[in-house]
């Protein structure tokens, strides 16, 4: 047999029979399901849910913004005194004098306050403007050439609407209304609460411009306005910056950063001599629960009340006209504050507990009573004062189910 | 032609081998003395069962604000006569957003088991604990695969009583505003290590 064997051809030897194919077939099936019963196991189940949770469209939060509309009855009548570029009210910013055609070096900038909350989509957005040639010997139009739209905080250029090609003029000292749609750069409340609107401009005849508005509207459930807070008036190729009064607390007490009562304040508080500010927009939306108000007002004499007199004041809080609640009386001893420096500042932060509403907060008007207490005017009486106000500011939270 | 020898050759050896074996069964067959014996046995496997006879967690939550806790219990229940050697927790999102895709800020999932059925209030749903708490899941994301459990009774017969409690961090930002996610919940029990029997 083995010589037998060793004759086979080398071919013949190495090929597997079928005897080994179905050994090797065999061990594969073998191992196969070894495996498998050793993988396997009972298992169970058992399912929980669905559930389903959805967030607040607005979280609650604090949302901060100064009044526009600003009346003084100092004097026992009173004036608007509101911020020029927030209402159509006939009484104009006025601009420097503008280059005949467009300079780069020459524009009017507005930065805008920051009223809205954060993190919402923003919808129908427009830069709102109304302007016109101030006029006078060899105005002509004021136009304009482009607009740029910026991030406020950094001066980044959110994007350009050019009227280079067909500049917006108003014809002579007859006011133009241009509203601009920027929704396409102005896409969120992050952006609308951080915005700087840079106009390029010009006076055919070199002159300056009558600004009667400049406003931002949009809609994050529902409509909105954003006024300026600072402007930069470059017309002239030089920077002039004037804040909106109390809009901001600069404590510095000079003209352009605080507003100065056009009236001294009499000994004794009358209802027909306050200082009225209006918070028509902290544009809270329709649906939102008020969690709480505070109002702050800072606040000092112009000059030091001598003689141990003292200027105080007290407020009330209206809801159109309708009185929502009192802080302090009209008394020294049961005054909101009093305060006899011009060298510190009197700063009031009050709750106002009574403004629980959406209406009540979106239409909330502060009328600041003031007097020298306990008398002023007269030999040995202290001097009457006028006011200075630094800031008012009104803070809403708020939250949106 | 060798091979032809070859095949012939393996025709006689298997005939060869079928007489042979054919010869010894007819000698078993032909033997006059015979014993045996006998005995028998009835093996059946066992089942394993993972209910729960007792949930909250179809009870959702809207709408919510960073900060917010969401309460449900479930109780496990192990019916089956096998007890369980693990459990796992699995979860998915059929609507999803980023209260269940953001990872560090979206909603958060902890569980803890009282040694006793929780007493409920609510709702909103709170629970207070009349026995001992242990922990079942540490807080962590809600969404996840065979999550491990620990502190799990699994025996046979028994009840686990759950406490989920689903966490909307307090750090979450403005992007999460106004987002809605819908969640699953799936308990997973397995056998316990095979045994001698």
């Amino acid at each position: 047999m083995l010589r037998r064997a060793s004759h086979r051809s080398p071919k013949l030897i190495s090929r597997p029979g079928p005897f080994r194919w179905a050994a090797l077939a065999g061990a594969a099936v073998t191992a196969l399901t070894a495996t498998s019963l050793a993988l396997g196991s009972f298992s169970s189940g058992a399912t929980g849910g669905p559930m389903t949770v959805s967030s607040k469209r607005i979280f609650p939060g604090s949302r901060s913004t100064f009044p526009g509309d600003l009346r003084d009855a100092s004097s026992g009548s009173a004036a608007n005194s509101s911020d020029p570029l927030d209402y159509d009210d006939a009484r104009p910013a006025v601009t420097g004098a503008w280059a005949a055609a467009f300079s780069a070096t020459r524009f009017y900038q507005l930065d805008f306050n920051s009223p809205r909350p954060a993190g919402v989509p923003a919808s129908s957005v427009n830069f709102n403007i109304k302007y016109a040639s101030k006029g006078g010997g060899g105005s002509g139009n004021a136009c304009i050439y482009k607009i740029e739209v910026r991030r406020a905080s950094d001066d980044s250029l959110l994007g350009t609407l050019d009227h280079s090609s067909a500049p917006l003029c108003s014809t002579g000292t007859t006011y133009r209304v241009v509203n601009e749609d920027i929704s396409s750069l102005v896409t969120t409340t992050d952006l609308a609460n951080d915005l700087r609107i840079k106009i390029f401009g010009y006076e055919t005849g070199a002159k300056a411009w009558n600004i009667e508005y400049a406003t931002v509207t949009g809609t994050s459930y529902s409509s909105w306005t954003l006024f300026e807070k600072s402007t930069t008036d470059q017309s002239t190729g030089t920077a002039t910056t004037t804040p909106w009064a109390i809009a901001t607390a600069e404590t510095t007490g000079t003209a352009t950063t605080s507003y100065t009562s056009a009236s001294t304040w009499p000994s004794a508080a009358t209802t027909t001599k306050y200082l009225q500010v209006t918070f028509d927009h902290p544009d809270l939306p329709a649906g939102a629960v008020v969690q709480s108000v505070t109002l702050k007002d800072i606040w000092r004499p112009i000059s030091a009340v001598t003689n141990g007199g003292t200027l105080c004041n007290y407020f009330e809080v209206y809801n159109g006209a309708t009185l929502v609640e009192t802080h302090g009386g009209n008394t020294q001893a049961t005054a909101q504050s009093c305060n006899n420096t011009n060298v510190s500042w009197q700063t009031d932060n009050v709750t106002l507990s009574l403004v629980d509403t959406v209406a009540e907060a979106n239409s909330m008007t502060i009328k600041f009573y003031y007097w020298v207490a306990p008398t002023c005017g007269g030999g040995g009486n202290p001097a009457c004062v006028k006011s200075v106000t630094d800031q008012v500011q009104a803070t809403f939270a708020y939250y949106l189910n | 032609m060798r091979r032809k020898l070859l095949h012939a050759r393996k025709l006689l050896l298997s005939i060869a081998a079928l007489g042979a074996a054919a010869s010894i069964a007819g000698l078993g067959t032909f033997a006059t003395f015979t014993t045996s014996t006998s005995a028998s046995h009835t093996i059946a496997s066992g089942t394993l069962s993972l209910t729960a006879p007792f949930s909250r967690l179809g009870t959702g939550a809207s709408p919510i604000a960073p900060g917010d806790t969401m309460q449900r219990a479930i109780d496990l229940s192990y019916s089956g006569s096998i007890s369980l050697g693990s459990a796992t927790l699995t979860t998915n999102a059929t609507s999803s957003s980023l209260l269940d895709s953001d990872a560090t800020n979206g909603l958060q999932i902890a569980i803890d088991k009282c040694s006793a059925a929780w007493t409920e209030s609510g709702p909103p749903y709170t629970y207070t604990c009349g026995g001992s708490t242990s922990t079942v899941l540490s807080s962590r994301a809600v969404i996840g695969s065979n999550i491990a459990l620990s502190n799990l009774t699994l025996t046979a017969g028994a009840t686990d009583h759950l406490r989920v409690t689903v966490t909307f961090p307090s750090g979450a930002g403005n992007t999460l505003q106004n987002q809605s996610s819908t969640v699953n919940y799936t308990f997973t029990g397995n056998q316990r290590a095979g045994t001698d029997q």
